[in-house]
């Protein structure tokens, strides 16, 4: 096969503005087709290959307009990095900073033996830090459905539990209760990540796992009666033990997946309406 | 005619053309370029997505072959996609025909 470099570069800028895609290989292979077949008949014809070249690529499109027609017709039910998804990294990893401040917050307030003014500052400055973290999460919940274009049935179910579990922490001792739900909810979502293939395996994995370890956790440390009994019956360390060991996976896991989703370049950048540039 | 005539209607055009036989991308622009005495002229490149979409919605199905060492994706009409042709020609023959209703009643503005 003859080689035109006007043609493979085009081909070459095509292919890294549609690397999001699973299916590139296809897409580059057909709109290849198209650019050689054309190409074809005019030096046939008799054109000159350079002049052949620069009009089968006028008559194609600029790469930016032909990628964003894909993304314009496809962002229902197509995996597409959007300006939406690249935010919810960024809110992955804001997520990952509170979900670390809430984990430390509690650890130290039970730890430090503070005096009564300062426990409670904590307690307000924990429950805060655990309400934005779990409300982040859903962000993210949300942007790793978008930027897989669904996640199927699996996914939604997961999503919903994820929901119900950021509701349940605004009574935020009610531990079990939202632990049980995120640990539900992100596992599912993790799962149907994982089976789409796109995101990185170790942090969708950490995500997954991050809850679903923590509560592990408080049961045996709650079975094995851990640390001091106070007047409820309750050991109040085994808590916010269990839910660092939780962030101690989970922050890593929202790190890996934000730095995944931000930096990837939209797809719906401003940009002329594909059919109005014709 | 300006590509932004044709939103709305690509659906409708690339049906019927990929209706009069199994043709690849590069086929079904010159066919749409040919029947329309090349009024309709947009990007080419543009045309994949509405492809990749009407398949992905059942209405065209492709098979991929090599032809002179390269992968070459042919579309074809499925069963789903002549009925759905079907309806929207259906469809564009009303309003066509519900325009010049309107249009053919109304006597032209004079011009001076």
């Amino acid at each position: 096969m003859a080689s035109y470099q006007l043609i493979d570069d085009y081909l070459a800028g095509l292919r890294r503005r549609m690397a999001w895609r699973a299916d590139v290989d296809d897409v580059i292979a057909e709109a290849e087709d198209h650019l050689r077949s054309a190409l074809e008949l005019r030096i046939a014809a008799g054109e000159a290959a350079g002049a052949a070249q620069q009009a089968v690529l006028a008559r194609f499109g600029d790469p930016t307009t032909v990628a964003t027609a894909f993304a314009a017709t496809g962002t229902g039910g197509l995996a597409v990095p959007t300006r939406f998804t690249k935010r919810a990294g960024l809110a992955a990893m804001v997520a990952a900073g509170l979900w670390t401040a809430f984990a430390v917050l509690w650890l130290t307030d039970e730890l430090a033996g503070l005096s009564e003014r300062i426990d409670q500052s904590l307690a307000l400055l924990a429950m805060a830090s655990l309400v934005g973290a779990a409300a982040l999460t859903v962000v993210v919940v949300v942007g790793l459905n978008r930027r897989h274009g669904g996640l199927g049935p699996m996914g939604t179910i997961g999503s919903v539990l994820v929901g119900l579990g950021v509701l349940a922490t605004v009574p935020f001792w009610f531990v079990m209760g939202w632990g049980v739900l995120l640990a539900a909810g992100m596992l599912l979502v993790a799962l149907a990540v994982h089976a789409r293939g796109l995101a990185p395996t170790a942090a969708t994995a950490a995500f997954g796992a991050a809850w679903t370890v923590g509560v592990s956790t408080w049961s045996v440390l709650r079975v094995l009666e851990v640390g001091t009994r106070d007047e409820w019956g309750d050991y109040p360390i085994v808590s916010p033990t269990a839910i660092t060991v939780g962030v101690v996976i989970l922050a890593p896991g929202l790190v890996g997946l934000g730095r995944w989703l931000s930096g990837e370049t939209p797809a719906d950048l401003d940009s002329p309406e594909p059919l109005a540039a014709a | 005619m300006r590509g932004q005539s044709l939103k709305g209607h690509l659906d409708l055009l690339l049906l019927s053309v990929v209706a009069g036989g199994p043709k690849h991308g590069y086929a079904v622009m010159e066919a749409l370029r040919s029947a329309s005495g090349e009024a309709f002229d947009l990007p080419e490149g543009t045309i994949y997505p509405a492809l990749n979409r009407l398949e992905r919605e059942g209405l065209l199905g492709s098979d991929w072959s090599v032809v002179q060492g390269r992968r070459r994706r042919t579309y074809h009409l499925t069963g789903r996609g002549r009925e759905a042709l079907a309806e929207q020609r259906s469809g564009w023959e009303e309003f066509v025909a519900a325009v010049n209703r309107v249009v053919g009643g109304v006597p032209w503005p004079a011009t001076s």
